[in-house]
């Protein structure tokens, strides 16, 4: 048992009980505080170096395929759409932003990409499930709609 | 003269503690490694889910995280579904610890992090602005409103920052 020595071991005589005890005491409160971290990924969203946040709208075609998020703030949910079709289903809006992409495809246009327009308050969850939606149509080409920028106080 | 009975043998039944206390010394570094209780840049925010995110890769000298998290957690459900909860003013950016409530207060931060390393060429058309290769990390509660993440995004490009990365949870297989 613990702190019971030959006097021969251990000349100085150290009760190592209360030390032990400490130790515990750590290790319950360690292992109480603990907290197992999720595993994180990441999605690139690399913004484009030919456009700024003040750009002017283009004035060629729009050649892309828009997801529009709307908030209802009284029903506090989201309507997804796309064009004036609303598309609560996930399955069915992959289904939905696959055969608009690859019309584009078929068109010349690889490179369209996938607008995600949503308003403000809309939950991040939510863009970010149109966003793994996207993914999983295996198109990398990703957009987010923004409004204008907040002005700088003192600037007109 | 009489048989004498055999000494009894000793028996050290004591038990060797030594390698207890070891084993609880490493048990209980790898405690206080693991869980650190400090604010530290992975803030605990509950991320979307989303199977399709992948591998974070960064260049550990260039990269800054920035967090989107309420100014006061809701105590309940209720007070999460308030539609007051998904105003922005109820919302603030954190970067290394310390909070950022203002949009331009963030943009000065960001223009201080992108010149850890700006590109070798100027951006087209100009002499002396050079776009910033620092990845940038937006980790946004599950719940913040979309239009947080647009404001940091904006930050972003105000302080010529554009490798960015929106973080998001695997979800448990």
């Amino acid at each position: 048992m613990a702190g019971s020595q030959d006097p021969n071991d251990n000349p100085v005589g150290i009760n190592v009980v209360p030390l032990v005890d400490i130790i515990f005491c750590l290790c319950v409160f360690f292992m109480c505080s603990f907290k197992f971290r999720q595993l994180e990924g990441k999605f690139d969203s690399w913004l484009p170096k030919d456009k700024g946040s003040e750009g002017l709208p283009s004035l060629e075609l729009i050649s892309e395929v828009r997801v529009a998020l709307l908030w209802d703030d009284a029903k506090q949910e989201v309507t997804r759409k796309m064009g004036v079709r609303s598309i609560p289903d996930d399955a069915d809006l992959q289904k939905s932003i696959q055969e608009a992409h690859d019309a584009w495809v078929q068109k010349g246009k690889p490179d369209a990409p996938v607008t995600i327009d949503g308003d403000q308050r809309i939950p991040w969850s939510e863009v970010i499930t149109v966003v793994n939606i996207i993914k999983r149509c295996g198109i990398d080409k990703i957009e987010f709609a923004m409004g204008a920028p907040p002005k700088k106080p003192g600037t007109k | 003269m009489g048989k004498h009975a055999p000494p009894a043998p000793e028996e050290n039944v004591a038990v060797n503690v030594v390698p207890l206390v070891d084993i609880m010394f490493l048990l209980l570094l790898f405690l206080m490694v693991g869980g650190d209780m400090s604010h530290r840049e992975s803030a605990e925010l509950q991320l979307p889910l989303a199977d399709k995110a992948t591998e974070s890769k960064r260049d550990e000298d260039n990269y800054v995280v920035i967090n989107v998290h309420p100014i006061r957690d809701p105590a309940n459900d209720a007070e999460r579904l308030n539609p007051d909860f998904r105003n922005i003013a109820n919302w603030q950016f954190g970067i290394g610890g310390v909070e950022y409530k203002d949009y331009w207060e963030l943009v000065d931060k960001l223009k201080e992090v992108a010149m850890r390393k700006v590109e070798d060429t100027p951006i087209p058309g100009t002499k002396d602005k050079y776009l910033s290769a620092v990845t940038v990390t937006i980790r946004a509660d599950r719940s913040s409103p979309y239009g947080m993440i647009q404001l940091a995004m904006q930050a972003c490009s105000e302080a010529l920052l554009y490798k960015i990365e929106v973080g998001a949870a695997k979800p448990p297989t």
